[in-house]
């Protein structure tokens, strides 16, 4: 390795190739905008500005995959055993388009009932965990990695106990609501994480591998390994001799 | 008693014993206990027992860290890698985001406990629910006629 210049190419060279990442990315980065902003009107305006724009990358993502095919997306160029893979194919694509629809027809109706529940000091808070959770949901369904699955989950869950906490304003009950929720969501978190060891350990050698777009699938041994050919090398000679990896098909993305 | 007990799979398997011990006990205190606090130190102890199950699954006999024979210029020895066993990482590094998202939980939570303190004056859940009773029938003598004659 010493003698040979790792030239390191892009596969993702335009913005239409981030767009499984932008779909979490964007109302990601909105929740602590909102907070640093501090400005109770920017407040809404940037939740609502993000949510439409998620809107939008949901809309060309499914126009990208109505044909049947899917758009991969490696976090940063690992591949899958190694790296995070985003995988949006028809069915990942229209769960997302209905998440983000619902989010954007919901904000506008929301904003005078936020004002009229919320103490007005909580709203860039609110809206800031709002965004969270919206970030959770969206990524719960864009991910290809079982255990990033539940990375997007507590993602959710935290923010929504939070926002079920605000409730206090109005009813002291809503403190021991979401104590109680905390408790039962992180329990139901925890056996989910349970079970992904399972999975694991049923395969033992086998570091994520995603064979057809399915979540569960992540975990399953012989596989499609599918890798960037820039890391071809690295990825035959070493990690898979790391762990050990025998995947079925071994598919080298060629680019231009 | 030995055909009955198989001791050395016991021992082979003791690491799961040990992990369903631990996690019985951490969902336990979480049901039993009424003070709020101790719920969560129990809701540790059963996060705690899931990561001690990742660790263990992923230790491989014999193996060592997971660090590659290589030196500051990426030169790899080549002699040092042959027969080199090494523990798996990958559960390791799984598990390293699930405490840093359990530390997140347990902050929520005793922050939840805070404004309970601050809003009921108790963190005992028999106390908790009695007054939230006692709130429950006062809204039904207020609203009850309206809601369908409750009272």
């Amino acid at each position: 390795m010493a003698d040979t210049a790792h030239v390191v190419e892009h596969t993702a060279r335009t913005l239409t190739d981030h767009l499984p990442v932008l779909q979490v990315l964007i109302p990601f980065m909105a929740a602590p905008t909102i907070v640093f902003l501090g400005s109770k009107r920017l407040a809404w305006g940037l939740a609502f500005l993000a949510t439409a724009a998620s809107f939008v990358v949901s809309i060309m993502l499914m126009l990208a995959v109505k044909e049947g095919n899917f758009v991969a997306y490696t976090m940063g160029g690992w591949a899958p055993p190694l790296g995070i893979e985003y995988r949006i194919d028809a069915a990942n694509a229209f769960v997302l388009l209905l998440i983000s629809s619902i989010g954007t027809v919901v904000l506008p109706f929301a904003y005078p009932s936020v004002k009229d529940e919320i103490r007005s000091r909580d709203h860039t808070l609110f809206y800031a965990c709002w965004m969270l959770c919206y970030t959770g949901l969206l990524g719960m369904v864009a991910t290809g990695d079982a255990f990033n699955v539940f990375v997007f989950l507590e993602i959710s869950s935290l923010s929504t106990y939070v926002l079920v906490a605000q409730g206090a304003a109005r009813d002291r009950r809503a403190l021991t609501a979401a104590y109680d929720y905390l408790i039962m969501g992180t329990i139901g978190a925890t056996f989910f994480v349970i079970g992904l060891g399972m999975l694991y350990m049923a395969d033992v050698p086998i570091a994520p591998v995603a064979a057809k777009g399915l979540h569960i699938c992540a975990l399953c041994g012989d596989g499609v390994l599918v890798c960037n050919s820039d890391q071809s090398g690295f990825v035959r000679r070493y990690a898979l001799r790391l762990f050990r990896l025998q995947p079925r098909f071994f598919i080298q993305l060629k680019h231009a | 008693m030995s055909e009955l007990l198989d001791l050395e799979f016991l021992a082979g398997h003791a690491h799961y014993l040990l992990f369903i011990i631990l996690m019985m006990t951490g969902l336990f205190i979480v049901v039993d206990k009424t003070n709020l606090v101790k719920k969560i130190v129990g809701l540790n102890i059963f996060q705690v027992s899931v990561f001690m199950f990742y660790v263990s699954i992923g230790k491989v006999t014999g193996g060592t860290a997971p660090i590659f024979p290589m030196d500051s210029k990426f030169h790899v020895d080549k002699d040092a890698l042959e027969g080199i066993v090494y523990s798996n990482p990958l559960p390791h590094v799984l598990i390293l985001t699930a405490i840093v998202v359990g530390i997140a939980t347990t902050s929520l939570g005793l922050a939840l406990i805070v404004r309970i303190r601050e809003s009921f004056d108790t963190i005992d859940e028999e106390d908790l629910l009695s007054i939230e009773l006692e709130m429950t029938y006062e809204d039904n003598r207020k609203y009850g006629d309206s809601m369908g004659g409750l009272s």
